[in-house]
C-alpha cells in the first residue's frame, strides 16, 4: 500500500520563516497527502498566515511545546488513523527540501523495521551548515549530538542507524507513535526526540537518519519561538530534560537513590561551575535539580508509558551509545576549537612578554637578594622579635585556636572577635609547622622578592617593552615603604604591600574574566586583614572602577564581599562598643606612630625621617638639610615621571593611575589623623606606610606608562629612575644591621624562661607584667600561659576606650604593689590566678629612660619590700618575682562573655569565610571553562563557526 | 585648498586626544599639587582616649626606729659584740590611735640580754595620723660617758652616714634595724679620708625581718681618722644609725649617735651647730690626740668628678646677700674629707655647704669643761621640711630648735602657733622644751635642726623630712 504522509507543521510566532516553510511543503516533489497546521498561541499573526497560506486545517491551541503542538493536531484535526499512515512533524521554520519527503519515505519503504526516520536538519542561516543529524546517550544518559555544527560535506552521510534524532522534521509511523504515546510530555524541548527514539528502539522498532532529506531550523529546540536565550536558561533546560530522563529511565529500585542524589550532585556540579569560571549557572542546576524532585508530575505518566512499550532490554541499545574514549576526545576538541576561536577573536589579547625575555628572573633575583641583605641579622634566632612583632605560639593548633576563637588572651581578656590578621598569621604559621615563628623571618626576607614579582606582572600589563616591568619591580622592591614596614616589624604592612601590586592586577582582569574577579576578591580580603588603613583607599577605587564599567557592575560588586565578610565580626563589635573607626587599627603589636607632615608623606617616607638620610648626613658631619635635599633629589624620579606620564600618549592606563596615588597620598594623610591605639605612654595613629605603598604603585604605574611613550627617548630617564630609586633606599638597607633597631632576632620567649617552663605545667599560669613608661607611669598587662604572641594581638583590645572593671581591679592591685604600702594583694592574686610578677625594662632609651627610672625603682623597691612576693631573678624580659601567696588557682580561662557583638559576630564570621572559599574557587585558574569574559559586541562578520553558545555571550 | 575631509578628521580626532592628554595630565598634576596642599591645613583627628587609671596605693603603718641605747664596743661576750651602757629615754608624739612598740631581737653583734632600739609602728587611720619619736641618753660609766640624742627616724634604702673614726681610742658601731616583714639584704659602701674601703664581707650583708644587727666599722675599715658610710638596702628597709664613742687613753671622751641626713646635693645647710667654750676647744684641739675635738665640716662626694665646696654660714641675724664663704677647697671624689671651720664664736649656726657635684655633709663640734670633761656631737645636713611638721625634741640640756632659710626672701612660720619669721639667707634659734613636741607650720622648704649643749654635754641631730609617701600612681591597663 502506498504510505499515507500526514504532515503537522507546528508553529510558534514563527510569521518570518511560516511563509518559506509553506512554500517549501507545496513545493515537495512528493507532497504530503494531509497537512495540519497548528498555532501554539503565537502573536504575530502566524495563525492569519496560515490560513492565508492555504492551509485546510489549522488548529489554535492555547499553547504548550512542539509535542504537545503534535498531540492536539492528531486529536483535533487528523483523529482517524489511517493504514500506513507517516507524521511528518514539522516547526514553522522548517523550510524542508524539495525531495525532502521523497528520501525519508524512500529510506523507510526499502526498511520495513524502521518507524522513526530522521532528516539532516540545517541551520537556518547557514543552510550549509548541519544543526543536528542524530543524537546519542553516553554511558550516564546525557544527551550527546552525533553532529553539530559542522559544514556539510557529506562526510556524515554514510550513517544510518542511530539512537535518537531531533524532532524536527521527523518521519514517525503514526501506530508505533500512538503505541509510545507520543512525545513526552515532561520534554517540552529538549531531548523530546531523543526521548521517542530511545523508547521506540526500546519498543524494538529502528530508528534512521536519511542524509538526503534536509530540513531548516533557526534555533535550538529550547528556544522554538521564543527570543534567543542565554546559556544558563540553555544549560538549565538540558539538565531539567537529562534528570526527567534519569528519573524515567531508571529502574525501579534505583528510582529513591537517584531521586535523593539529585540535590548533591547540584551542588557537586555547582562547584565545578565555579571552577570552570561559570558562576551564572549555578542557579539554573540547582533550579533544575529542585524542579526535577519536586516539580516533576509527569516522571509518574513518563514510566507507565515506557513500561507498556519497552520489549527489549537498555542493554540492546547500549552499542549505539557513545562510548566513554569518543566523548572525552570530542569534548578536548569542543574545547580546543573554542579556545582558538576566542583567541582569534580578541584583538586586546597581544601575547605579553614572557617571564624569562621579559626580565622577570633578575627582577625576582635582585629582589631576593635585597630581601636577604636586608633581613640578616634576624637568621639564625628563634624568632624576630621588636617593633610590631612577638614570637608566635609553638603549635599551628593554638596559632588557630587564636584566630578563629572569641575570647582574647591580649590585654586582661577581652571578649571580642579575633582580627583577620590572626588567620593570615595561622596561615604563615602552619606552614612551617614545627616553627611557627619562623615563617615570619622567612616572610621578611622573602617580602622583597614576592613584591618585585608582583609588581612585574603588574607592569607587565602596562607595557610592552621587556625592560619596563624588570626595572619598575625592581624600583617597587626596595621602595620605602616596603622596606620601613620590614625595619619596623610591621608585618601586615608587608604582607599588603606584597600583594598589592597583584590585587590591582587583578582587578583590572576582573573586568574580562571571573579568574581575575575571584583573584581580586580573595587578593582584597588578604590585603584589608593584613592592613585595614588600606580598606577605605580600595573602597574608592572600587566604587571608581565600577563606575568607569557600569556594564560589569553586577559581576564587580562581589569584588568587595570577601574582604568586608573578613572585617565584618570586628566592624560590627567595635561598631556596637562605639568605636566604629578603631576597626580600621594596623594589627600586630602596637608601636607608637605619630602623624606626619604632608610633605615628607609625598616623598613615601612613613615615618617623616626621609628614608634615612637626614641621619647619615649629620653622622658624616653635614647638616640634616642637606640629607633632606638629597632625598628630594633621589625621589625626584619616580614623581616627575609618574605627574609625566598622562600628558604621553597611554593616558587611558597613566591618568587612573595618577590618580590611585592621589588617593594613597590622602589615605595616608587620613591614617596619621586616626589615633585609636593605646601604646606605652599614649595612643598611637595608623601607620600611613601601607597607604604610601598605594602612592607608589601608583606612581610607578604613571612612570611605566610614561616610559613606555617616551620610547627610545626613555633610556636616560629610566636609568635615572632606577639609580634614584636604589640610593635611596641605602640607608635603609642597612637598618636592622645598627644596634638600635626596632626588631632584631630573639629567643622565641615573650616572658622569662621561668615562667615559659612553669606554663608547660599550667597552661594557664598568670603572669602580671609591669612596664615602667617614659611618663611616670606604669603599664599593667595580665599574660596566661608562655604569654601572648603574635597570634594573640587584637586591635579590639587596644582600642578599647573605657577601662573595663577587670581592668580597674588589676589597675588597683598593680598600683598598690608597686608602691610600699598596708595593701593586701591576696585576694584579688587569687581572683586573677596570678603566680609571677614581671617588671619588664624601661620602654625607651637615653633621656627619655629619667621619667621611667622614678617609677621603676619605686616598683622594685616596693617588690622586694613585700613578704607576698619573693623574687627569682632577672631575665632578658625583666625582673622577675614569684608570689607566695598560696591558694593560687589559674585554672582554666574564663568563658568568653556572651556580649551582644559576640552573638552577632560568630555568624558574620563564618559568612566571611563561606565568601573567601566562594572567591578562592573562583580565583583557581583552571582550564575547564571559557578564559574570559568578552563583552558583547557585534561579530557577524566573524567566523562562521562561532555558534551564540557555550558560555562566550552573558546576559 | 581644502584638505580631504578624511584627512582633516583625523588631524582633529588627534589634536582633540593631545588636548584631552593635555587637560588630563593637568588635572591630575592639580589633583596632586591640591591633595599635598591640603595635607597641610589643619585636620580633625579622631583620639581614642587612654587615660590611665590613678590609683592611690594603701598608705603603710607609720614607723618610727630608734637608735637603741648606747653600745660599748666588745663588751659582751666576745670582742666583736657590743653592750648597751645604760638606758634611753624615748619621748614621743602619737596622734590618731595607739602606737605598738617593741624592741626587734638583735641578729648578731649585740650582747645577749642587750636591748635593741625601739621600733614604733601606728596604724595609719585618715590624714590626720602622725606619729613622732626621739631619743636621749646620758652615758657616765668609765668606758663610756657622754650625752647622745637622736631622732628616731623611718627606714629607707639609701642611707649615708657621715661621722666616727677607728683610731685608737674611737669606735664606731654601724646599728642597722630592719622592721619591715622581708630580708633586708644590705651593701655598705665604706669612704675612709684615704678613699673608699675594699674589703670582703660588705656587700650582702643580711638582715633579718624585724631584726637588728650591730656591726662595728673597725672591723671593715680599722684605722680610719675620717669614715662615711653609705648603706643601701634591697628588700627590706632598713634604719641605720652610727654611735661614735671616744676614750682618750683611758678617760672616755664622748659619746654620739648620727643618723642620716639629707641625700646628696649641690647644696647642703647644716642646721643648728653649737658652739660654747670655742675658744678652749680649738686651744685644746691643737694637741696630739685632741684633734677631733675640733669644729669640722665632712664632706664627700660620691660621684666620679671633684667638687669646689664652698662653706658659708647663715647667721642668726640675716643677711641680703650672701656672705662671704668661710672656707673654699677642692674635694676628691671618693674620700671623706674634714674641712676644718675657723674659729667661731660661741652660738647657733646654720651653715650652708655648696658645690659643683652633689655633696653630702654633716657637722661636727664639741665641747670641753675645764675639768677635762668633754663631749662631741655629729650633726648632719638637714633636709627641706614640708609645710606640716612634727619636732619631737627629747630629754637634753637647754633645747633648742634651729630654723635655717636658705632662701632670698625672708619666711613666716607658726611654732606651736607662734609666729616666727625666719630672716632670708639667715637662721632662727628658739629655746624649746625637752621632752615634749611642738608643731611647725608654714615650713615649707626650711631646714630644722634640734641641739643641746651645757658645760660638758653637747648633741644635735637634724629634723627629719617627711618620707616620700608613695604617692598615686597611674596604670594603664
Amino acid at each position: 500500500m502506498q504510505p499515507r504522509v500526514t504532515a503537522i507543521l507546528i508553529a510558534r510566532n514563527g510569521a518570518a520563516q511560516l511563509t518559506r516553510t509553506l512554500d517549501a511543503l507545496r513545493a515537495q516533489t512528493r507532497p504530503p497527502e494531509r497537512l495540519v497546521a497548528v498555532d501554539l498561541a503565537s502573536h504575530d499573526g502566524s495563525a492569519q498566515l496560515l490560513a492565508d497560506g492555504g492551509v485546510a486545517q489549522v488548529v489554535a491551541s492555547r499553547g504548550g511545546s512542539f509535542g504537545d503542538g503534535a498531540a492536539q493536531a492528531l486529536r483535533l484535526a487528523a483523529a482517524d488513523p489511517q493504514p500506513e499512515e507517516w507524521l511528518w512533524l514539522l516547526g514553522h521554520d522548517a523550510a524542508p527540501e524539495p525531495d525532502a519527503l521523497r528520501a525519508l519515505l524512500g529510506a523507510v519503504e526499502i526498511a520495513p523495521s524502521v518507524a522513526v526516520a530522521g532528516p539532516k536538519v540545517m541551520r537556518s542561516d547557514a543552510p550549509h551548515v548541519i544543526a543536528s543529524f542524530g543524537e546519542t546517550l553516553s554511558g550516564l544518559g546525557a544527551s550527546v549530538h552525533l553532529v553539530e555544527d559542522e559544514l556539510d560535506q557529506a562526510q556524515h552521510d554514510v550513517q544510518s542507524d542511530v539512537l535518537g534524532i531531533a524532532a524536527q522534521g521527523m518521519l514517525v509511523r503514526r501506530d508505533v507513535w500512538e503505541a509510545l504515546g507520543g512525545f513526552d510530555p515532561g520534554l517540552p524541548d529538549a531531548d523530546a526526540g531523543l526521548d521517542l527514539a530511545v523508547r521506540a528502539r526500546l519498543a524494538g522498532h529502528r530508528v534512521i537518519v536519511v542524509p538526503a532529506a534536509k530540513v531548516q531550523r533557526s534555533a535550538a529546540p529550547e528556544d522554538f519561538g521564543r527570543a534567543p536565550g542565554s546559556s544558563n536558561r540553555r544549560r538549565r533546560k538540558a539538565r531539567r530534560a537529562q534528570l526527567h530522563r534519569r528519573l524515567v529511565y531508571s529502574p525501579a529500585l534505583m528510582l529513591p537513590l537517584h531521586w535523593l542524589s539529585l540535590l548533591p550532585l547540584a551542588l557537586l556540579r555547582s562547584l565545578g561551575h565555579l571552577l570552570a569560571k561559570r558562576p551564572l549557572a549555578v542557579p539554573g542546576e540547582f533550579a533544575a535539580a529542585f524542579t526535577a524532585a519536586f516539580g516533576d508530575p509527569g516522571v509518574v505518566g513518563a514510566r507507565r508509558r515506557l513500561r507498556r512499550a519497552k520489549q527489549l532490554p537498555w542493554s540492546s541499545v547500549d552499542s549505539l551509545r557513545m562510548p566513554w574514549p569518543e566523548l572525552r576526545e570530542r569534548r578536548a576538541a569542543e574545547r580546543q576549537a573554542r579556545e582558538a576561536r576566542l583567541a582569534a577573536a580578541d584583538p586586546l589579547d597581544v601575547a605579553p612578554i614572557g617571564f624569562l625575555p621579559g626580565g622577570g628572573l633578575w627582577a625576582l633575583l635582585i629582589g631576593a637578594a635585597i630581601g636577604v641583605v636586608v633581613a640578616f641579622p634576624l637568621f639564625g634566632g628563634a624568632a624576630a622579635v621588636g617593633g610590631g612583632l612577638l614570637p608566635l605560639a609553638n603549635s599551628p593548633a593554638e596559632l588557630w585556636r587564636a584566630a578563629l576563637g572569641g575570647w582574647l588572651q591580649d590585654g586582661n581578656g577581652v571578649a571580642g572577635p579575633a582580627d583577620p590578621f590572626a588567620v593570615l598569621i595561622a596561615l604563615l604559621g602552619s606552614a612551617t609547622f614545627w616553627q611557627p615563628s619562623l615563617s615570619i623571618v622567612v616572610l621578611l626576607a622573602a617580602a622583597p622578592a614576592l613584591a618585585a614579582l608582583s609588581a612585574w606582572f603588574l607592569l607587565r600589563a602596562v607595557s610592552r617593552r621587556s625592560w619596563i616591568p624588570a626595572l619598575g619591580a625592581v624600583v617597587y622592591a626596595v621602595s620605602p615603604p616596603l622596606l620601613a614596614s620590614i625595619l619596623e616589624g610591621r608585618l601586615g604592612a608587608v604582607i599588603a604591600l606584597a600583594l598589592l601590586p597583584w590585587l590591582l592586577l587583578a582587578a583590572i582582569r576582573s573586568i574580562r574574566s571571573w579568574t581575575g574577579l575571584g583573584a581580586a576578591a580573595l587578593l582584597g580580603a588578604v590585603v584589608v586583614a593584613a592592613s585595614p588603613s588600606l580598606a577605605p583607599p580600595l573602597l574608592v577605587a572600587w566604587l571608581a572602577l565600577v563606575l568607569l564599567r557600569p556594564a560589569r557592575a553586577l559581576r564587580l560588586v562581589f569584588m568587595p564581599l570577601p574582604a568586608l565578610g573578613a572585617l565584618a565580626p570586628l566592624a560590627v563589635a567595635q561598631f556596637l562598643r562605639g568605636t566604629p573607626l578603631a576597626v580600621l587599627a594596623d594589627p600586630g603589636a602596637v608601636q607608637a606612630t605619630d602623624a606626619v607632615e604632608g610633605w615628607r608623606l609625598a616623598l613615601a617616607s612613613a615615618d617623616g625621617a626621609l628614608h634615612g638620610w637626614p641621619a647619615v648626613a649629620e653622622v658624616f658631619g653635614f647638616s640634616a638639610s642637606l640629607g633632606v635635599v638629597v632625598a628630594i633629589v633621589l625621589f625626584a624620579p619616580l614623581l616627575l615621571l609618574g605627574l609625566l606620564g598622562p600628558f604621553l600618549p597611554g593616558a587611558a592606563r597613566t591618568l587612573p593611575a595618577l590618580l590611585l596615588a592621589v588617593l594613597g597620598f590622602a589615605a595616608a594623610v587620613g591614617a596619621g589623623l586616626l589615633r585609636v591605639s593605646a601604646v606605652d605612654d599614649g595612643v598611637a595613629a595608623l601607620w600611613p606606610g601601607a597607604a604610601l605603598g598605594l602612592l607608589v604603585v601608583g606612581l610607578l604605574i604613571a612612570a611605566a606608562g610614561a616610559l613606555d611613550a617616551l620610547g627610545r627617548g626613555a633610556a636616560v630617564p629610566g636609568l635615572a629612575l632606577l639609580l634614584g630609586a636604589l640610593l635611596l633606599a641605602v640607608p635603609q638597607l642597612g637598618g636592622l644591621y645598627s644596634d638600635d633597631a626596632a626588631v632584631r632576632a630573639g629567643n622565641g620567649r615573650v616572658l622569662p624562661a621561668v615562667v615559659t617552663a612553669e606554663s608547660n605545667l599550667e597552661a594557664q599560669v598568670g603572669t602580671l607584667v609591669l612596664t615602667p613608661q617614659t611618663d611616670g607611669s606604669l603599664r599593667a598587662r595580665l599574660e596566661r600561659g608562655r604569654g601572648h604572641g603574635l597570634e594573640d594581638a587584637s586591635t579590639f583590645a587596644v582600642t578599647a576606650r573605657d577601662a573595663s572593671e577587670r581592668d580597674e581591679a588589676l589597675a588597683e592591685l598593680a598600683g598598690n604593689i608597686a608602691s610600699r604600702g598596708g595593701y593586701d594583694p591576696a585576694p584579688v592574686l587569687r581572683q586573677f590566678g596570678i603566680d609571677f610578677i614581671v617588671l619588664a625594662p624601661i620602654a625607651a632609651e637615653g633621656e627619655d629612660a629619667a621619667g621611667g627610672a622614678a617609677v621603676s625603682t619605686r616598683a622594685q623597691q616596693a617588690l622586694d619590700g613585700s613578704a607576698d612576693f619573693s623574687m627569682i631573678g632577672s631575665s632578658e624580659a625583666g625582673l622577675l618575682w614569684r608570689t607566695t601567696v598560696d591558694g593560687i588557682d589559674p585554672g582554666t580561662a574564663p568563658a568568653a562573655q556572651e556580649e551582644l557583638s559576640a552573638v552577632v559576630a560568630s555568624p558574620l564570621r563564618d559568612a566571611g569565610l563561606v565568601l573567601l572559599a566562594l572567591a578562592a574557587l573562583l580565583a583557581v585558574p583552571t582550564r575547564l571553562g571559557s578564559p574570559r569574559v568578552r563583552e558583547s559586541r557585534h561579530i557577524e562578520d566573524e567566523a562562521e563557526y562561532t555558534f551564540g553558545e557555550e558560555g562566550e555571550q552573558d546576559d | 585648498m581644502t584638505e580631504p575631509t578624511a584627512a582633516r578628521r583625523t588631524r582633529i580626532r588627534s589634536v582633540a586626544r593631545i588636548g584631552g592628554r593635555i587637560v588630563g595630565g593637568l588635572a591630575g598634576l592639580g589633583l596632586a599639587g591640591a591633595a599635598v596642599l591640603g595635607s597641610t591645613l589643619p585636620l580633625p583627628t579622631v583620639v581614642g582616649s587612654a587615660d590611665p587609671v590613678t590609683v592611690v596605693p594603701e598608705a603603710a603603718d607609720l614607723l618610727q626606729v630608734c637608735a637603741g641605747p648606747l653600745l660599748l664596743a666588745g663588751g659582751g661576750e666576745t670582742a666583736s659584740t657590743a653592750s648597751p651602757v645604760g638606758s634611753e629615754v624615748v619621748t614621743r608624739d602619737v596622734i590618731g590611735g595607739d602606737e605598738s612598740s617593741q624592741r626587734p631581737p638583735s641578729s648578731g653583734g649585740l650582747a645577749s640580754g642587750g636591748s635593741a632600739g625601739l621600733v614604733l609602728r601606728l596604724p595609719v587611720d585618715g590624714d590626720d595620723s602622725s606619729l613622732g619619736a626621739a631619743q636621749s641618753q646620758t652615758a657616765g660609766s668609765a668606758d663610756l660617758a657622754g650625752f647622745a640624742a637622736a631622732d628616731c627616724i623611718e627606714p629607707g634604702n639609701d642611707q649615708w652616714l657621715l661621722g666616727g673614726s677607728t683610731i685608737t681610742g674611737r669606735s664606731s658601731l654601724l646599728v642597722l634595724s630592719n622592721p619591715d616583714e622581708v630580708d633586708a639584704v644590705v651593701d655598705l659602701d665604706i669612704l675612709a679620708e684615704t678613699g673608699a674601703v675594699n674589703v670582703a664581707g660588705m656587700d650582702g650583708i643580711v638582715i633579718g625581718a624585724g631584726t637588728q644587727q650591730v656591726l662595728p666599722l673597725a672591723a671593715f675599715a680599722p684605722g680610719a681618722e675620717a669614715l662615711a658610710v653609705h648603706v643601701t638596702s634591697r628588700g627590706g628597709q632598713i634604719a641605720a644609725s652610727l654611735q661614735q664613742s671616744t676614750v682618750r687613753v683611758l678617760e672616755a671622751g664622748g659619746a654620739d649617735i648620727t643618723q642620716t641626713g639629707s641625700a646628696p646635693a649641690t647644696e647642703q645647710i647644716v642646721t643648728g651647730l653649737r658652739i660654747a667654750g670655742g675658744e678652749r676647744v680649738q686651744e685644746r684641739s691643737g694637741e696630739a690626740d685632741w684633734a677631733d675635738l675640733a669644729a669640722v665640716v665632712r664632706v664627700v662626694v660620691p660621684g666620679e668628678l671633684p667638687a669646689n665646696v664652698a662653706i658659708e654660714v647663715l647667721p642668726a641675724g640675716g643677711s641680703s646677700d650672701r656672705a662671704e664663704p668661710a672656707v673654699e677647697a677642692e674635694v676628691q671624689p671618693g674620700e671623706a674629707a674634714d674641712l676644718v671651720l675657723p674659729g667661731l664664736v660661741d652660738g647657733t649656726y646654720a651653715l650652708r655647704i655648696s658645690a659643683d657635684q652633689p655633696i653630702v655633709a654633716a657637722a661636727r663640734s664639741a665641747v670641753l669643761a675645764e675639768d677635762g670633761a668633754t663631749d662631741f656631737a655629729w650633726l648632719a645636713a638637714s633636709a627641706a621640711l614640708g609645710d606640716d611638721t612634727v619636732v619631737v625634741v627629747p630629754e637634753g640640756p637647754s633645747p633648742q630648735l634651729t630654723l635655717a632659710n636658705p632662701d632670698e626672701i625672708e619666711r613666716l612660720v607658726r611654732v606651736d602657733g607662734e609666729e616666727r619669721t625666719v630672716p632670708a639667707g639667715g637662721s632662727l634659734p628658739i629655746a624649746v622644751d625637752g621632752g615634749a613636741s611642738l608643731r611647725l607650720e608654714g615650713a615649707e622648704g626650711l631646714r630644722a635642726g634640734v641641739s643641746f649643749v651645757s658645760g660638758t654635754q653637747i648633741a644635735a641631730f637634724p629634723v627629719e623630712a617627711p618620707a616620700p609617701v608613695a604617692g598615686t600612681v597611674r596604670i594603664r591597663p
